[in-house]
C-alpha cells in the first residue's frame, strides 16, 4: 500500500496527545520541549501558509475571497506570530540537558517530523516546469489545491493549535519553578514565560481564526477522509502479468495498479501529440479499441456482481445498483466503439508504436480479462477464450464484492481520464496539422493527387465531438461506479471523493519553498523592526491602535499583521538598497515605494505613538524625518502592561474566543484601511 | 464468406509489389469491417475482433507508407453487415485470409527493390500475423 497523507496526519496526532498530557504532576525538560514545541508549531504555520491564497495585506483588499481562504490567512498570522514567540521562548531557555530527552520532547518532536513528512508527501504532486512555473504532476494534484482539502487542512491544524495553547500556557506556568534550581537571574525566566504566555495567545487565536469559515462552511466528513486518502505522487511498480494464475484479489490490486500507472502515463500527451511521432492515429486507435475492451470486460463483471447479490443478504448495494453500473458501462462502451471507427478513415504521419500508455491498458485488459473468464491464462486471442467465471467464484462474500467494485472503478476511471486526455491531445495534433484522411474521402473537387490529404476542419471537429461524447459516458459510468464505491466503502473510494472535489478550487497559491519567517534583521536602523511576529513588540500601527484604547483582538491581530508585512517589505526593500547602483540612473532617481508600511503607517495618521503625519509621502529606512524607535527596554515594558491590561480585563486569556469571532465579522475597519491607503498610493 | 474469399481470390492473382499492397490494403479494410461487425455477436470473441481491428487498421497504414502503394479505389469496406454465417466461421476465414497475406506480404518484402516497400510490407506481414494469432481457433 502506497503511503497517505492520513498515515502522517494519524500519527502526529497520536504523538500531539501523548505530549499535551499534563496531569503527571512532573516539571518539563523546559529546553527540550520548548524547543521540539517550536518545531511542531513551525511546521503547523508551513502547512497553513501553503493553503493561504496571498499574505495578509492582499487579503485585506481582495474581497471574493472565500470564507476559508480568509480563516487560513488569519490563522496564518496568529500561528508565524505563535512561530516566533516560541523561537525566542526556544532561545531563552538554554541548551537542552545533554541527558535523554524527555517523553514529552520525544512525542512533540515525532509529531514534528510526522507533519513534516506529511507536508512533503503534499509538495510531490506539484513540480517547476522548464520555465520555472509550478505545476500539477500528478491527477492528485488538483484535489490537494480543493475547497474540501484546504477545508479538512486548515480544521485540522486549528484544532491542533487548540490544543497547544493550554498545554504552553502550562509550560509558561512552569517556567519558575524550573528556573530556580537552575538560574539565580528571575528576569530570564520571565522573559521565557512571557514568550511562552504570548505564543499560547497566538495558537489560541489561530484556532478561534477559523470558527466563522467553519460555522459558515463546516469541515465535512467527506473532507477529511479525502484528506487523509491522498497518496505520494510516485507511481506503483508495475506488477508485471505473469503465466502463474492470481487469485481474485490479486487481479483486484493488479488492476488497481495498472490503473494507476494508466493515469500516470497518459500526463503530458496533449503537449506531445503537437510533434511526437511517437504519438500516432494507431496509437490513439488502439487505446479506443482498448477502452471499449475494458468497458465490455468492466459490465461483464458487475453483471456477475448482480448476479452474486440476489444470492446474498445483508449487502450495502442491491443487485439493480449493480445492473444499473453495468448499463452505464455498455453506454461507455458503444461511445469508445465510436471513437474507433472515426480513426478508421484518419491517419498520422508515422504508424503505431507502442507507448508506455498501451503497456499499461495491455494490462489492464489482460487482468480485467481473467478476473471475468474463468482462464488464468486469459489473453485477447479466440484461442484463450474461456466460460464466464461463477458469480460466487468471482465474489465469494460481501469483501470480494467490494474489492471487485473497486477494481472496476479504477478501471473505469482511468478510461475516463483517458477521454480527458485523448481529447486534448487529438486537438492538438490537429492544430499542429498532423492528421490526414484518405483522399477519396474528400469532396470530388478536391484534386489531390496523392492518397492522403490534410484532414479537414470539419473531419477534426467531428472526432473532438465523438470523444466528448466517450467522455460523458465515461464519466457517467464512473459515477455511477462512485455510488457504488461509497455503499461498499470500497478502497477506491477517494476517487469519488476526489472527483467531487476538484470542481470547487481554493484560491491557494502554489509554492514549493517556505517563507521567510526567520529573517534576521537590524532592529534598530529602521522605523519598522518591530513587529508582533518578530520582536515579540508591538508594531507601527499595532501601539498605534493601543494607544487609541483599541481593545478588539481581531483588529490587533490585523494590526499586528501589517506590521509584520512593513517589516518584511522594509528587510526586501534594503536588501535593494544595499545593490550598487550607477548614479544617475533611473533607480537612483526614483523615489522608494510605499509598500505595505506606508499602507498601514497612513491608515493611522494621527497616532502620537508612531508620530507620522497624515500628509507623509514616503516611508523608507532611516528617513530622518520619522521619530526615532523607541528604545527597546521601554516597548517592552510597555507591552507588558498591555499584557497585564488585558489580562486582567479578559480572564486568564485576553484573546478570548467570542471577542475573535464578533471581531471577524466585522471587517469594515481593515478593508476600509487598505483601499483608502491604496487610493492615496495610487494617487 | 463470399467477400472473404473474393479478397484472397485478389491475393492469389496479384501480381507484382504494388499488386500485392494493393490486394493487402483491401484485405486490412475487410478484415477491420467485418471484426467491427462480428464483435457484436459473441462476448467472449469480442476482445480478439477488436483488437484484430487494431491489427487490421495498423497493416493498412503500414501499406500506405509503401512508395509503390497504388492509388485505391472509392471505398472498399466500408458499411458491411454482420454476415448471416456462424461467427466462429467467419473468426477461422478471416484467420486463413490474414495467413495467406502474411506469407504473401513475406514473399514480396524478399522482392521489392525499394527499402519503403520491403519495410512496409514486413510491417503489414506482422500485422497479419497479429490478426491470425488473435482470430485462429487453436495455437
Amino acid at each position: 500500500m502506497p503511503a497517505v497523507l492520513g498515515d502522517f496526519l494519524a500519527a502526529a496526532n497520536e504523538h500531539l496527545e501523548a505530549a499535551v498530557v499534563v496531569g503527571d504532576g512532573q516539571l518539563p525538560q523546559l529546553p527540550e520541549v520548548v524547543r521540539d514545541l517550536h518545531r511542531l508549531v513551525a511546521v503547523m504555520w508551513h502547512y497553513l501558509d501553503d493553503l493561504a491564497p496571498c499574505d495578509e495585506v492582499g487579503a485585506s483588499n481582495w474581497d471574493g475571497l472565500h470564507v476559508w481562504d480568509r480563516a487560513v490567512i488569519d490563522a496564518g498570522v496568529a500561528m508565524r506570530a505563535a512561530v516566533a514567540c516560541l523561537g525566542r521562548g526556544a532561545a531563552g531557555s538554554g541548551d537542552p540537558a545533554s541527558s535523554a530527552a524527555s517523553w514529552r520532547a520525544c512525542h512533540l518532536a515525532a509529531a514534528a517530523a510526522s507533519l513534516a513528512a506529511g507536508r512533503d508527501l503534499l509538495h510531490t504532486h506539484h513540480a517547476p516546469d522548464p520555465d520555472g512555473l509550478i505545476r500539477g504532476r500528478s491527477e492528485w494534484a488538483p484535489v490537494i489545491t480543493s475547497l474540501s482539502v484546504t477545508r479538512a487542512l486548515a480544521g485540522q491544524v486549528t484544532r491542533w493549535s487548540w490544543q497547544l495553547a493550554p498545554f504552553t500556557a502550562w509550560l509558561a506556568g512552569s517556567t519558575m519553578s524550573y528556573a530556580l534550581p537552575r538560574t539565580p537571574d528571575q528576569a530570564v525566566s520571565a522573559a521565557i514565560c512571557d514568550s511562552l504566555v504570548s505564543a499560547s495567545q497566538w495558537l489560541q487565536v489561530a484556532a478561534a481564526a477559523v470558527r466563522p469559515a467553519i460555522e459558515a462552511d463546516p469541515v465535512r466528513t467527506a473532507d477529511i477522509e479525502l484528506l487523509g486518502a491522498v497518496p505520494a505522487a510516485g507511481v506503483p511498480q508495475r506488477l508485471r502479468p505473469g503465466p502463474a494464475g492470481e487469485s481474485v484479489a490479486e487481479l483486484c490490486d493488479g488492476i488497481t495498479v495498472s490503473a494507476t500507472r494508466l493515469r500516470a502515463a497518459m500526463r503530458g500527451s496533449a503537449e506531445r501529440a503537437r510533434w511526437s511521432p511517437a504519438v500516432t492515429s494507431g496509437g490513439w486507435q488502439w487505446m479506443a479499441q482498448a477502452a471499449a475492451v475494458t468497458s465490455h470486460l468492466a459490465e461483464l463483471a458487475l453483471r456477475s456482481l448482480a448476479a452474486r447479490a440476489g444470492q446474498l443478504t445483508g449487502l450495502p448495494v442491491t443487485a439493480e445498483q449493480l445492473d444499473s453500473a453495468a448499463d452505464g458501462l455498455a453506454g461507455m462502451r458503444a461511445a469508445w466503439q465510436r471513437v474507433d471507427r472515426m480513426w478508421d478513415a484518419i491517419i498520422t504521419e508515422s504508424r503505431l508504436l507502442q507507448s508506455p500508455a498501451m503497456t499499461e491498458a495491455s494490462d489492464l485488459v489482460l487482468r480485467m480479462g481473467r478476473l471475468v473468464w474463468d482462464n488464468p491464462r486469459w489473453t485477447p486471442a479466440r484461442c484463450d477464450r474461456a466460460p464466464r467465471r461463477s458469480p460466487a467464484a468471482l465474489a465469494a462474500g460481501p469483501a470480494a464484492i467490494t474489492a471487485v467494485v473497486a477494481a472496476v472503478h479504477h478501471a473505469a476511471d482511468a478510461v475516463a481520464r483517458l477521454a480527458v486526455t485523448d481529447i486534448e491531445a487529438v486537438k492538438a495534433a490537429g492544430q499542429a496539422g498532423r492528421l490526414y484522411v484518405p483522399t477519396r474521402s474528400l469532396h470530388e473537387d478536391d484534386n489531390v493527387p496523392r492518397m492522403f490529404a490534410m484532414a479537414p476542419s470539419s473531419r477534426c471537429r467531428r472526432l473532438e465531438d465523438t470523444y466528448q461524447a466517450a467522455l460523458e459516458a465515461s464519466l457517467e459510468a464512473a459515477r455511477a461506479l462512485d455510488v457504488l464505491a461509497v455503499a461498499t466503502r470500497a478502497p477506491s473510494m477517494p476517487l469519488t471523493l476526489a472527483r467531487g472535489a476538484v470542481s470547487v478550487q481554493s484560491h491557494r497559491r502554489i509554492r514549493l519553498v517556505d517563507g521567510d519567517h526567520d529573517d534576521v534583521l537590524a532592529t534598530d536602523l529602521m522605523p519598522f523592526a518591530n513587529s508582533r511576529a518578530f520582536t515579540s513588540q508591538a508594531g507601527l500601527l499595532e501601539q498605534a491602535l493601543i494607544d487609541r484604547r483599541v481593545s478588539d483582538p481581531v483588529i490587533l491581530l490585523r494590526a499586528s499583521a501589517i506590521d509584520d508585512a512593513a517589516r518584511r517589505l522594509m528587510l526586501h526593500a534594503e536588501s535593494k538598497a544595499a545593490e550598487p547602483e550607477t548614479p544617475g540612473t533611473r533607480q537612483s532617481r526614483r523615489l522608494p515605494a510605499p509598500g505595505a508600511a506606508g499602507l498601514a503607517a497612513r491608515a493611522f495618521p494621527h497616532s502620537p505613538a508612531a508620530g507620522l503625519s497624515g500628509d507623509s509621502h514616503h516611508v523608507r529606512p532611516g528617513n530622518p524625518a520619522l521619530p526615532a524607535p523607541a528604545p527597546r527596554a521601554e516597548l517592552r515594558s510597555r507591552n507588558s502592561a498591555r499584557h497585564r491590561r488585558l489580562s486582567s480585563e479578559q480572564g486568564w486569556h485576553p484573546r478570548s474566543v467570542e471577542p475573535v469571532r464578533a471581531g471577524f465579522r466585522n471587517r469594515g475597519l481593515t478593508t476600509e484601511t487598505a483601499r483608502r491607503s491604496a487610493h492615496r498610493i495610487r494617487g | 464468406m463470399k467477400r472473404i474469399e473474393m479478397a484472397g481470390q485478389h491475393l492469389t492473382e496479384a501480381e507484382g509489389v504494388a499488386g500485392v499492397l494493393a490486394a493487402g490494403w483491401e484485405i486490412f479494410e475487410l478484415i477491420g469491417a467485418l471484426a467491427a461487425a462480428c464483435a457484436e455477436q459473441a462476448a467472449d470473441l469480442y476482445p480478439a475482433f477488436m483488437f484484430a481491428r487494431s491489427a487490421a487498421a495498423a497493416g493498412r497504414n503500414a501499406i500506405a507508407f509503401a512508395p509503390s502503394a497504388p492509388a485505391i479505389d472509392a471505398a472498399t469496406a466500408e458499411g458491411l453487415k454482420f454476415p448471416a454465417d456462424d461467427v466462429s466461421e467467419v473468426a477461422d476465414a478471416l484467420a486463413g485470409l490474414a495467413s495467406a497475406l502474411s506469407a504473401r506480404l513475406q514473399a514480396t518484402a524478399q522482392l521489392a527493390a525499394d527499402n519503403g516497400d520491403r519495410t512496409a510490407c514486413q510491417n503489414a506481414a506482422r500485422d497479419a500475423d497479429r490478426i491470425g494469432e488473435l482470430l485462429a481457433g487453436s495455437r
